[in-house]
């Protein structure tokens, strides 16, 4: 690779590191809760 | 090389490369779906399609992580240098991968009389401006872009017709491409999907990609630390015998390219570092049949003038090298590509 590949790669990976790591933990941390399953002795009281 | 382009030059190295490709992804699609099916049964059409979508899925984005590695891992140690000889045929059939899980992605759409939903989900504008919620599948097709351009361009052809800078400039952007790819799971099917088989696979290819491309950049950029000149300009590459024969040693001149000094017997030539190919590290090859030989795809120089033999055209550039107080000196001021300037030593 010429010199100027190299640069570019010391460059990019870890701002491409960072701000990727940052998406993903977001989209983890933000997702919706699981949707809670109801017991099914709890529908038959709602009923 | 450069004698005439064909569609494919095919060799036992690469048929055997290929097999083992394509057993290993028709082994992980099997298995995947096989497994998948048996624990949890799909009961229609779209449940059949799902699950191909989920297989070709995960399939790919493996693939990818595994294309990825591959770079780094050859500038960390040669034993990984076979799996460098073919990736374009893996990076080839990862896009045809790719595309089988983008195509049942509008199968699945198309077989629930639903297109609709899937134009009007690309252009829901609003949602763009969200980021749980933002469009993921967009995210994919802009990746799904770049891998077509990518694929579309792999062949020597147009590596010859765009010149090695320009062709591996527009080839990295697969690292923006992995991005996307990324935060398409993160922001698709990781939010339905509460397994934590998803944030895992793609937090472990991240950190493994990110991790691997880092440590390579800075193992090179030792390598690119220059010598400093002497009076008159010249390098010092050290003694003839400090350069293992019939290999090089790869110095660096202060702002420029690295060079690679190579020994064959008695014969010392400078040439430069990079391969006329793809740029390969030419000085971390051997001479094989007396003929400078890249690491990368085997592309052969000879050391006298950084010439390819006959009937191949490529040249290197070369530089004089003399002998002085026991030293091997190098000029950094390039000469024209398949200029002589070997020398050969006394005694």
């Amino acid at each position: 690779m010429t010199r100027k590949h190299r640069l570019a790669h010391r460059m990019v990976w870890p701002a491409l590191a960072v701000a990727v790591c940052f998406g993903f933990v977001m989209a983890l941390v933000l997702r919706a809760p699981p949707p809670v399953e109801t017991p099914p002795a709890a529908q038959e009281s709602r009923k | 090389m450069s004698v005439g382009f064909q569609a494919v030059q095919w060799n036992r190295t690469k048929y055997i490369y290929d097999a083992l490709l394509i057993a290993g992804v028709v082994t992980y699609l099997v298995g995947f779906m096989s497994i998948a099916a048996a624990m949890n049964p799909p009961k229609n059409a779209p449940e059949w399609i799902d699950l191909r979508i989920r297989a070709f899925g995960t399939c790919a984005f493996l693939m990818l992580t595994f294309i990825l590695s591959i770079g780094p891992l050859a500038r960390l140690h040669p034993r990984f240098l076979p799996l460098l000889y073919n990736r374009r045929h893996f990076g080839v059939l990862f896009f045809l991968v790719a595309c089988v899980h983008a195509a049942s992605m509008v199968q699945w759409f198309a077989v629930q009389d639903a297109l609709p939903s899937l134009a009007e989900e690309l252009t829901n504008w609003p949602n763009y401006f969200k980021f749980i919620g933002f469009p993921f599948k967009t995210l994919g097709i802009v990746a799904l872009s770049i891998f077509f351009l990518m694929a579309a361009t792999s062949h020597d052809y147009w590596l010859g017709f765009l010149k090695p800078p320009v062709w591996k400039a527009l080839h990295m952007l697969i690292y923006v491409a992995y991005g996307l790819i990324v935060m398409h799971v993160a922001l698709g099917i990781m939010q339905r999907d509460y397994s934590p088989f998803i944030p895992f696979l793609l937090g472990a290819s991240l950190a493994w990609v990110s991790a691997l491309h880092i440590v390579a950049g800075l193992r090179e950029r030792k390598g690119d630390r220059a010598i400093k000149p002497g009076a008159d300009g010249w390098l010092t590459a050290g003694s003839p015998q400090s350069i293992p024969d019939k290999r090089a040693k790869i110095i660096a001149a202060p702002g420029g390219e690295r060079i690679a000094v190579y020994r064959d017997g008695s014969q010392v030539a400078a040439l430069s570092n990079l391969c006329a190919h793809q740029n390969g590290p030419i000085g971390e090859g051997c001479i094989i049949d007396g003929l400078v030989t890249c690491p990368w795809h085997g592309y052969q120089y000879k050391l006298a003038d950084g010439c390819a033999p006959a009937p191949f055209t490529e040249k290197l550039v070369t530089y004089r090298v003399r002998l002085r107080n026991g030293a091997i000196e190098v000029d950094p001021r390039a000469l024209p590509p398949g200029t002589a300037a070997a020398i050969t030593l006394p005694g």
